[in-house]
């Protein structure tokens, strides 16, 4: 015997919808941060070929990878920003 | 005071900047969507009472919360709201070994505080954060720091276009006194406009009172630093103790707005009573809610008041503080907006000299 599958239902109520929203950008800071420290990763180990962690907590990123950091960051944050106010979304 | 920040809390505080940076695109669309929704068109406002501002919130607000858009700007602005205080604590520990030394040994040096063990913090003060900031003014043994460096000189002064201190030096001057004696900086803080003041008149003699011993200590840092000798003290602005008649200049930046009416006036009576005959007062602040249209004011009121944490917010952009300071008995008071956008609003007054007859109400 197989159980049906029940009724499409919706498991959040609308007082959830503020908690998920705080929790979306909460993962999407997150995200960033790794993304971060993978750009600056990268880079430490193009400059001294160390693996360290130290080597990328301390790293100060100069002009020109601070620009491209920012450039990512404004990108993912306006992918988030344009999914969450399309006019489509339901 | 030299230091890095290390890549978890420098990443988290430029994106809690850039969100809310590139989230201010969606402000001019939800300004449209008022307007085409005609909430505020004469004829749905002409059962309302537009100086009651709980009267214009329950009219306006429900309206904008059918726009996505608002809400999701909402929600955006929420987090940074909420989430601020935290990221910048949790900065502060990645890079605590290396500052920590640094801090204690700039609270060494020519500015000393005067504790007040025994204050009783006014009810409106004690245990409020204001503007949302988790922690507060005190809540973490370095908060100065963390709330005069990386919360207001890193993450606010960046996402309003870098004029916190610029705005705040600008003002010092506006006292038009040539060389002042003494002067008295009533909610000071981590002296971010403190320091203006003593650009501005290197001569004087520069009190600071804050309830804030943790701001204060980022005060005394940052006069330290340069070698600056002032006299900061832990009092309310309502009641600092200090002697009567030994000021030539009271002032304040971006305290009032965190005063209820009652206390803001309690202040403006104490500034009177500190000034000597023919010294000036001379406050600034945001924007005063009568210089603006019905939907810049709706806007204020629910950015900050209603959600900003700023809970006296309201009650300072509706006072006459022109009136106020009359009232108490200066003299020449003027309220006006000075700069782009009528930011800051200042209060300009004088105390009579010795031989006016003028008494105080």
């Amino acid at each position: 015997m197989t159980t049906q599958p029940s009724s499409p239902e919706t498991l959040l109520s609308p007082a959830d919808l503020d908690q998920l929203g705080q929790a979306l950008i909460t993962l999407t800071k997150e995200l960033w941060v790794l993304k971060d420290r993978q750009l600056i990763l990268e880079a430490a180990l193009a400059d001294a070929g160390i693996v360290a962690e130290e080597v990328v907590d301390r790293y100060q990123p100069d002009e020109m990878l601070n620009e491209r950091l920012r450039a990512e960051r404004q990108r993912l944050i306006d992918t988030i920003i344009d999914v969450l106010t399309a006019d489509t979304n339901p | 005071m030299e230091y890095s920040l290390h890549q978890t809390g420098r990443a988290s505080i430029d994106f809690l900047i850039d969100l809310r940076l590139q989230s201010n695109r969606l402000e001019p669309l939800t300004d449209e969507f008022a307007k085409a929704s005609g909430v505020l068109d004469e004829s749905r406002l002409a059962a309302i009472d537009c100086e009651d501002m709980d009267a214009i919130q329950a009219h306006v607000a429900p309206v904008m919360h059918q726009s996505r858009k608002f809400r999701m700007l909402r929600l955006m602005r929420d987090w940074t709201l909420a989430q601020h205080g935290h990221i910048a604590m949790n900065t502060f520990e990645e890079i605590r070994g290396e500052l920590e030394p640094q801090l204690r040994a700039l609270q060494d040096g020519p500015t000393r505080i005067t504790y007040a063990p025994d204050l009783d913090p006014p009810a409106y003060w004690d245990g409020y954060e204001f503007h949302r900031s988790a922690g507060g003014w005190d809540g973490h043994d370095f908060m100065g720091f963390v709330h005069g460096e990386l919360i207001h000189s890193k993450m606010v002064d960046d996402t309003f276009a870098n004029i916190i201190f610029k705005t705040r030096s600008d003002m010092a001057r506006l006292s038009q006194l040539e060389s002042p004696e003494r002067i008295l900086d009533l909610g000071c803080g981590s002296a971010q406009y403190t320091l203006g003041l003593a650009d501005a008149y290197p001569e004087a003699q520069l009190w600071g009172c804050d309830l804030s011993p943790r701001q204060l200590e980022q005060a005394q840092r940052r006069a330290n630093e340069r070698g600056l000798s002032w006299n900061l003290f832990v009092a309310a602005a309502e009641d600092t103790g200090f002697e009567g008649e030994q000021f030539d200049l009271v002032t304040s930046y971006a305290m009032f707005h965190e005063l209820p009416a009652s206390v803001a006036r309690a202040v403006i009576r104490e500034a009177h009573r500190l000034l000597k005959p023919g010294g000036s007062l001379l406050i600034a602040d945001v924007k005063a809610y009568h210089v603006q249209d019905l939907y810049s004011r709706w806007k204020a009121d629910y950015w900050n008041q209603v959600h900003g944490g700023d809970p006296f917010w309201r009650e300072y952009a509706t006072t006459d503080f022109g009136a106020l300071a009359t009232d108490v008995g200066f003299d020449d008071a003027m309220w006006f907006g000075v700069g782009p956008g009528n930011y800051p609003f200042v209060l300009m007054a004088r105390k009579a000299n010795a031989d006016s007859d003028r008494q105080p109400a």
